[in-house]
């Protein structure tokens, strides 16, 4: 069997996906089309801050083809607006309804939907309405907002400030008065948009007879959106906790590619308003299908990146040793996203404001936030600019300011924890819990075979692919990150296939039939209707659920996978070579409690997760001591203890 | 409505569609083959990119009613007897995709290129394929993909 295993390292690993997207047969958002399918325009908002005065859409209307108007009031009787609440106390929470209500807060915003049998028709439609608007000052930047005399974006906050916080270490103030040079500089940074190839859009499919809402979505967490569209949709008139469950069990997630949760959240808004169309427009469908998007239009405005201004300050010591550092840094979140027009200051390094649905933030600060921390540590005391090459092979060898280190952990723990060295810390962890040794003598045994086998160990804080939070570790109140899905190493998308070929173990088969083209197999879907709860959240992380009885865990499962499947192959860890395993090629999935180290599981898990020989009899993990590393091999653990749940919190703030 | 009478991939095909109407979005809507894709919808991105008439051409920015009695190949016409052509054999090799998204245009391009020029530079591939946008691979698996079908298609002609 070993004969067969592609090597990982040196050899081309082919995806399975290709075959289906080198011949057209790939399933983008576009690609489908539902009987009855309609097409929504959005007119927007030529206008920062204006309000909606009158709005006349009788010439739309009287279009042909033309199935609903829909404007933010008729909305705001089916979906409840955005609100990005936040964890940390001071922060002033606004609200994002899915269509403007009363005014537009930004250049773009969608003030009137228009459904209809044609994309074509649609935008027809749009340019017929009539939107008559108020314009309001506005302001130019962040220093701006901040003045109280400004106008306010959100009459509910009641000003422009929506949190301002300080992390500071030691006396810099002290620090910059007794450094030799003091290097002040200012910088600023742009809005942007991201332009994918595939477009952003969307596809909802809302079934009334089951109350059942399916949507495809180009956005690449779809957890994240399943669980706000979830509470949006759920309307003042049905607070009963288990309705909403029964709508979050029907709110199915499909495909998915490439863009950000929010839009698409409140693209799904619209998409349900059923009655809103039966009862405006008695000559079309109900809008049960509905598909936004693949307009550039939208896209081409630069409204997600956020503007930042910096101010930092370097505190040098003689001969180019940096001393201390303080930065100000004021910026705004984007008048449409989760944290509208925020103004933001802080002191020190780290960043604060990075929580969920803030995935560009976590994403994006990193790159800015060293390339403005390299901008003043590398002006040295004579004021000028390291040159590129010069910067490299001069670098101080033991910085005393490491700007990426602890940056990546102040990312998820905030000011709740306080600085950690997550990468000082774990790794020797991980070391230990990895049993490095072994996992080297495996290695070694696995090139001897022909194969090359990479070890790494990483600490690595993931906000990007925002899902359901993931806390470091069980009992943790920290979150290293979101995740999607109940499987992480399930494909999902279009490419995700032969990533996952490259850090899971391929298995022998190179089947490009195997590919379901990002659908979930049967199981899987059964799985995502029955979310598991935890406090008022439904949860479908498999480790975030409570420990259960195993006779409870049983009933929960009752489609447990209990036989390899299709591809199963590239999930397990080979069995080949190995001694001592009962199994042959079928390998029996072990027991849920195996994962869990407190019901007595295996000691010799992370061994077994390289696929190394069993731990020798007696040995047992030390208790406690893999916590962070478990989050590190999470995924492995996951694939491994597959229907296992592993007790944890939930991170409070979702 | 007009009516649109042309052949796609060697079959043909009738519809009737307004005379505005796009030929990519008759393609895709009106004929189902949706392996061919919208990006830019301005005949910025090339992944609509189709041979009409034996020659690429972006979808995007034609009208279906131009497309009446043409000879058009998409995607979907590429594979023969079931197996991949070799141009989407070296793609896959290459690894000259990942999300997939402009590799129809891209693949259609290339083929067009590669029929005019069956030897090219590198410098000239990347030439010839600067009309399609990738955001994935960075485009050196692409060139390498074509560099590589390059004789194989030369040998076929």
């Amino acid at each position: 069997m070993g004969v067969n295993l592609p090597r990982l390292v040196g050899a081309r690993v082919a995806r399975r996906e290709d075959p289906r997207l080198l011949t057209g047969q790939g399933s983008y958002v576009d690609d489908h089309r539902p009987p009855q399918m309609l097409y929504a325009a959005f007119l927007r908002s030529p206008h920062a801050h204006a309000r909606l005065a009158r709005i006349d859409a009788s010439a739309a209307l009287a279009l042909p083809g033309v199935v609903a108007v829909l404007t933010g009031e008729d909305i705001a009787r089916a979906a409840k607006p955005v609100r990005a609440e936040s964890k940390t106390p001071s922060v002033k929470t606004t609200s994002f309804p899915p269509l403007a209500l009363g005014k537009v807060r930004h250049v773009g915003e969608a003030v009137v939907m228009v459904a209809a049998e044609s994309r074509y028709v649609a935008e027809d439609a749009v340019e017929r309405i009539v939107v008559e608007f108020e314009p309001l000052p506005v302001v130019k930047n962040t220093d701006e907002a901040l003045d109280p005399a400004s106008p306010v974006l959100h009459e509910d906050a009641g000003t422009n400030l929506l949190v301002s916080r300080e992390f500071a270490r030691g006396d810099v103030d002290g620090a910059l008065a007794g450094a030799a040079l003091v290097v002040r500089e200012r910088f600023r940074f742009h809005r942007h948009t991201p332009v994918c190839m595939e477009n952003r859009g969307c596809l909802a499919d809302y079934a009334t007879g089951s109350q059942t809402l399916t949507l495809r979505s180009s956005a690449q967490c779809p957890g994240l959106v399943r669980d706000i569209l979830t509470d949006l949709l759920e309307h003042a008139g049905a607070p009963d906790p288990r309705d909403r469950e029964r709508r979050r069990r029907r709110l199915r997630r499909q495909g998915f590619a490439l863009s950000r949760g929010d839009r698409h959240v409140r693209d799904g808004a619209t998409t349900r308003a059923p009655g809103e169309v039966d009862r405006r427009s008695p000559r079309g469908p109900a809008l049960d299908h509905a598909r936004l998007g693949r307009d550039r239009r939208r896209r081409a405005r630069p409204e997600r990146g956020r503007h930042h201004r910096r101010a930092s300050r370097a505190g040098h010591r003689r001969r180019r040793r940096l001393l201390d550092l303080s930065v100000d840094r004021r910026h705004r979140a984007g008048a449409d996203d989760q944290l509208p027009a925020r103004a933001l200051q802080g002191t020190d390094l780290s960043r604060a404001d990075a929580r969920r649905g803030d995935l560009q933030g976590a994403a994006r600060a990193v790159p800015r936030r060293r390339a403005a921390a390299r901008g003043v540590r590398d002006r040295g005391p004579d004021g000028s600019r390291r040159a590129p090459a010069r910067d490299r092979s001069d670098r101080d060898p033991a910085p005393q300011f490491h700007p990426g280190r602890r940056l990546s952990l102040q990312v998820a723990v905030g000011d709740r924890v306080g600085p950690v060295e997550l990468h000082r810390l774990a790794r020797p962890k991980a070391r230990e819990a990895l049993d490095y040794k072994a996992a080297r003598d495996e290695q070694a045994r696995a090139r001897a075979d022909g194969r090359w086998l990479g070890i790494g160990v990483a600490s690595y804080v993931e906000l990007t692919g925002i899902g359901s939070a993931i806390p470091v570790s069980p009992g943790m109140p920290v979150s290293t990150g979101h995740r999607g899905g109940d499987d992480p190493l399930r494909p999902r998308g279009q490419g995700h296939r032969g990533v996952r070929r490259r850090v899971a173990w391929p298995g022998p088969r190179d089947d490009p039939g195997a590919d379901r083209g990002g659908r979930s197999r049967r199981a899987d879907r059964g799985r995502a209707r029955a979310p598991r709860r935890y406090g008022d959240l439904a949860l479908r992380d498999r480790h975030l659920r409570e420990p259960q009885s195993r006779a409870g865990r049983r009933r929960g499962h009752p489609r447990r996978p209990s036989d390899p499947r299709e591809d199963g192959a590239d999930r397990r860890p080979s069995a080949g070579g190995r001694p001592g395993r009962r199994h042959g090629g079928r390998r029996p999935l072990r027991r849920a409690r195996d994962a869990r180290p407190e019901r007595g599981g295996p000691t010799d898990r992370p061994r077994r997760l390289l696929g190394c020989a069993p731990a020798p009899e007696g040995a047992r993990a030390g208790p406690g001591g893999d916590q962070v590393l478990r989050s590190v091999l999470r995924h492995r653990l996951e694939r491994d203890a597959r229907g296992g749940g592993r007790g944890g919190s939930r991170d409070p703030a979702r | 409505m007009v009516t649109v009478r042309l052949k796609v991939n060697g079959v043909a095909h009738e519809g009737r569609c307004e005379p505005r109407k796009l030929l990519v979005d008759f393609i895709r809507e009106d004929l189902g083959l949706t392996g061919t894709h919208v990006g830019c919808e301005h005949g910025i991105c090339g992944a609509c990119t189709i041979m009409f008439n034996g020659e690429a051409a972006r979808s995007c920015i034609m009208l279906a009613v131009q497309a009446d009695g043409a000879e058009l190949a998409t995607v979907e016409g590429l594979m023969r007897d079931g197996k991949l052509h070799p141009l989407q054999e070296a793609f896959r090799e290459h690894h000259g995709l990942q999300c997939g998204f402009c590799t129809p245009g891209m693949l259609m391009t290339a083929l067009d290129f590669l029929r005019t020029n069956p030897a090219p530079s590198d410098r000239e591939i990347r030439e010839g394929i600067s009309a399609v946008l990738c955001r994935c691979t960075g485009y050196q698996g692409i060139v390498n993909a074509v560099r590589a079908a390059a004789p194989i298609l030369a040998s076929e002609r």
